[in-house]
């Protein structure tokens, strides 16, 4: 461990940190713009600009790196006094602000990064300053199409180089490239390339001004109104955790957010835009050999249907902990079978973050104590009374005719279903998944189910209930009871 | 008087191995090779005094001396030959009349630190000398004075000589390793240090053409012969030196001096010897203004500054400019300080790398603004400008490029005041605004 006295407070960091966290640990903001803790450092923006005792100059926060420093007694002392408050700090900041945005546009009505814009947030805090030149600002190129899911302006751009380092260290791809020298240096993809890899649209996080913005994303909203859930991907069984920005029941985008067991600042493109199923080709109401019903008729012939002696459940790798849990409980309360399969073709699969499992939630079929065995629900399906599937959606050759499906897409609605319910998505409800490595993760709801869906666990619990079973059916009851029998803790 | 490094240089031949054989050439570096231990060499340097001629002075024996010993990395040494401050052009000559002896330098200091190969990083812009260097370079590996086996020790240095891409920058150690390794020629950031974390990540001494060649002297005659050359004031009770400038200099005179050219002198002369001396004083019989006493990134002093001032670096220091690369330009009192300094700083912003936003975004700031008010189209407020962009530039940034800009555009302000003010009046005085 390091200490290190920041304007006057002195805490201990482990050895290696950099004064811009230490001081965030202490709470203590220091302004950046190139350094990203994903990153190497780069040192470019000077932004980070601080007062250190002793030092030949204001030196730059993320590269001023703390060791374990003693005296000649031997007792271990400050590795750096740094002050980040002062009025030589402020002035330096107020500079760097003045440079940074001597040449950019200040499009800030027609830019999408506005409401999110490192600059618009830095200049109202250490900015604040007058426009003095008299000179016309460089022009370069604008609104350019860099690959299939990202557009450059280079006349935003600080050239901060988080995104060329992204290619050059993260992915390791080098589509991006820093051209030209002094106030001409721009962003480029490099002659003969896009940037078009599975990570690519990382750079419009990373990105702290609007050089770099996500095609998907631009222009479908300002950002201010957006409000934030803290969910994760569905795509694969990483898991990888997001914000999840919403607004008015809609989602509009996934953005990575920091874990370090699971994704650290990354998700891939595949992922990402795995959002857009959140509201495409949903099933929002309930059906009855394919005709649209009151959902309470369906519910209806669903409890008809669990009462018919020997009833069967698969559940799918869609579904949550939650519903795994329900289901199985359900089918012990009633004499029937619960098993946990899912037939997702597998997808790409990287020595990064992509895993070929294109569910989120597999892991939890022997978490919850599921049967997994295919050829055992092959050879039961034709003597079950009744077969309820829950999120998952059956392979050819598999059906049965009394069916009932809890779907949360159309799509996955089994031919001639006898009764299908509309069930809620993880953007819509308390929920916790297990990703390929067992971390249990949870979700918490963005917005209100689509239609007239419920969470399949809650849904299932209510019919229980008609049915004289108590079965816990909100997240507290159910994560009690799985606590206590399978020793799976939130 | 003694010549170190220029001793030949008039000699039609000088350039070829035979001529260099015939005054005694590569002898040093079989002294180094068979007689000397690596500690044997660098303590010579350092007693020799000799400091780093490619601007910053820094001592030469006590650079090598930074390289780990124990580092089971392979070693570099790096010889800057990207010379390109302006008014500047002594490298080019070593490299175009006295090759050998860079080179010979060279294997050396590669004994010296360890280092089984050597680059040499030479401007792209020096065609005809690469040329000469190359041939000089093939000359010493025929006669087995460049290679694997030297003199029997079984072992050796390799030498590449690698060309640069025109760029300014590129002279700055780390960014020339950086362009050396086939990268953006950025300045890196220091720490880590090129000593031990340079090129491929390797110990990497970076020395300048000049301190190279000079190398062979010191070893042929010994540290104490060398640092009798110039002038030298031990500190009081174990205090570093007062005047530390041992040895000759190659002083590279240009601008308004009737003989321009490369003058090799013993530090400690006078300016006033300098030009008027060896370079024959002002042109056209004009008087002298100011100069820039080592290259333009140099503060200018006064006329007045410099006919009392000597060649060390502790008087430039007193006059708050510096020695730097020993680009000196003699400017006449028919000069306009204004446009003077609008050509500099338009070298600085063209070549600024773009890196760091202050030197980025303030180079060519600077130059606009000067541009203006050269034409004629000065404000009022733009001087204040000037003065807090320096401010905001200097020392904030990961190498010392924009200092280049600043340090001189703030002594071209606080000694020429009047002729920027001037300028700036003139303008408020046809309504320009």
């Amino acid at each position: 461990m390091a200490l290190v006295t920041i304007n006057g407070q002195t805490l201990e960091v482990p050895d290696g940190t950099n004064v811009v966290e230490a001081a965030a640990s202490a709470g203590v903001d220091i302004p950046h713009y190139c350094y990203h803790p994903g990153l190497p450092i780069d040192g470019n923006c000077r932004m980070c600009l601080v007062e250190v005792e002793g030092a030949r100059g204001p030196q730059i926060a993320c590269n001023t790196i703390l060791r374990t420093t003693r005296n000649k007694e031997g007792e271990e002392v400050p590795a750096a006094v740094v002050k980040t408050e002062t009025d030589a700090v402020r002035q330096m900041r107020q500079g760097v602000m003045e440079f940074l945005l001597l040449n950019h546009p200040i499009d800030c009505p027609v830019c999408d990064q506005a409401g999110e814009c490192g600059l618009q947030d830095y200049y109202m805090e250490h900015g604040k300053h007058d426009h003095r030149s008299v000179v016309p600002k460089v022009e370069k190129l604008k609104a350019q199409p860099i690959g299939p899911n990202v557009i450059l302006d280079q006349e935003r751009c600080i050239l901060c180089s988080r995104c060329v380092r992204f290619t050059r260290e993260v992915t390791r791809t080098h589509e991006l490239v820093i051209a030209g020298r002094g106030d001409k240096s721009r962003i480029e993809v490099f002659p003969g390339t896009q940037l078009d890899n599975d990570y690519a649209t990382n750079v419009v996080d990373l990105c702290p001004v609007g050089a770099l913005t996500s095609r998907d994303f631009r222009f479908k909203k300002r950002v201010w109104f957006l409000k934030t859930a803290s969910s994760i991907c569905t795509g694969c069984s990483r898991g990888c955790n997001v914000h999840l920005d919403h607004d008015g029941g809609k989602a509009y985008r996934y953005r990575p957010r920091a874990n370090p067991d699971v994704n650290r600042w990354w998700m891939c493109d595949r992922g990402r835009f795995t959002y857009k199923a959140i509201h495409e080709g949903r099933q929002r109401e309930a059906a009855i050999g394919g005709q649209q019903v009151p959902f309470a008729k369906a519910t209806q012939e669903l409890r008809q249907l669990l009462g018919t002696g020997k009833v069967g459940f698969v559940v799918g790798a869609q579904a949550s902990l939650e519903d795994m849990a329900v289901v199985k409980w359900l089918a012990a309360s009633i004499g029937g079978r619960a098993w946990g399969l899912d037939w997702t073709e597998p997808g790409k699969e990287d020595d990064f973050l992509m895993k070929a499992d294109l569910t989120p939630n597999r892991r939890g079929f022997s978490m919850i104590g599921l049967e997994t065995d295919e050829t055992s629900f092959r050879e039961a399906l034709p003597a079950l009374s009744a077969l309820v599937t829950v999120s998952v959606t059956l392979p050819a050759g598999i059906a049965h005719a009394r069916t009932a499906a809890l779907v949360t897409h159309a799509a996955a609605i089994p031919d001639g279903a006898a009764v299908v319910l509309p069930v809620a998505m993880h953007a819509e409800r308390h929920a916790a998944y297990a990703n390929v490595d067992g971390i249990v993760q949870h979700v918490e709801p963005a917005f209100e189910p689509a239609g007239d869906a419920l969470p399949a666990s809650a849904l299932l619990a209510l019919q229980a209930a008609g049915m004289g079973h108590s079965l816990p059916f909100d997240r507290d009851g159910v994560w009690k009871r799985l606590d206590a029998e399978l020793g799976v803790t939130a | 008087m003694t010549k170190v490094l220029t001793a030949h240089v008039d000699h039609p031949d000088s350039h070829r191995l035979t001529h260099y054989r015939s005054v005694g050439g590569y002898e040093a570096a079989r002294k180094a090779w068979t007689s000397m231990t690596p500690a044997d060499i660098i303590a010579e340097v350092r007693a020799s005094g000799l400091r780093g001629r490619g601007g910053a002075g820094f001592p030469t024996g006590m650079k090598w001396g930074f390289i780990p010993t124990n580092s089971p990395k392979p070693k570099y040494l790096v010889i800057n030959a990207d010379e390109s401050e302006p008014g500047t052009f002594k490298d080019r000559l070593l490299i175009e009349r006295n090759p050998h002896a860079v080179l010979e330098g060279v294997v050396i200091g590669a004994r010296a630190i360890g280092a089984k190969r050597a680059y040499i990083y030479i401007r792209g812009e020096f065609a005809t000398q690469t040329k000469v260097l190359e041939e000089a370079l093939r000359e010493a590996e025929e006669a087995g004075f460049v290679g694997p086996n030297l003199f029997g020790t079984g072992e050796g240095v390799e030498i590449v000589i690698h060309r640069g891409a025109g760029a300014y920058i590129c002279g700055e150690e780390t960014a020339l390793i950086n362009s050396l390794e086939g990268r953006r020629g950025y300045p890196r950031l220091k720490p880590p240090f090129p000593a031990t974390n340079g090129a491929w990540d390797c110990p990497t001494c970076v020395n300048n053409v000049e301190t190279i060649a000079t190398i062979p002297w010191i070893v042929n005659h010994g540290g104490a012969a060398y640092s009798q050359i110039g002038v030298f004031e031990a500190g009081d009770d174990g205090k570093p030196p007062k005047v530390d400038s041992r040895g000759t200099r190659l002083m590279c005179l240009s601008g308004h001096v009737a003989r321009p050219g490369v003058y090799e002198v013993p530090l400690g002369i006078s300016f006033r010897e300098l030009i008027e001396e060896y370079g024959g004083g002002v042109w056209k019989g004009r008087k002298l203004k100011a100069i820039i006493p080592g290259g333009s990134s140099t503060p200018v002093i006064t006329a007045d500054e410099a006919m009392g001032a000597v060649l060390t670096y502790e008087d430039c220091a007193r006059l708050k400019t510096m020695f730097g690369s020993g680009g000196l330009m003699v400017i006449d009192d028919q000069t306009c300080m204004v446009s003077l300094l609008t050509v500099l700083l338009r070298f600085y912003a063209h070549e600024s790398c773009g890196q760091c936003s202050p030197c980025r975004e303030g180079t060519d700031w600077l130059y606009q603004i000067l541009v203006r008010i050269r034409d004629g189209k000065g404000r009022p407020e733009d001087l204040q400008t000037i003065r807090d962009l320096c401010t905001n530039m200097e020392g904030r940034t990961v190498c010392p490029l924009a200092a280049a800009a600043t340090m001189p555009t703030i002594s071209y302000l606080t000694k020429f005041l009047p002729e920027f003010e001037a300028k700036v009046s003139a303008a408020q005085a046809v309504g320009v605004h």
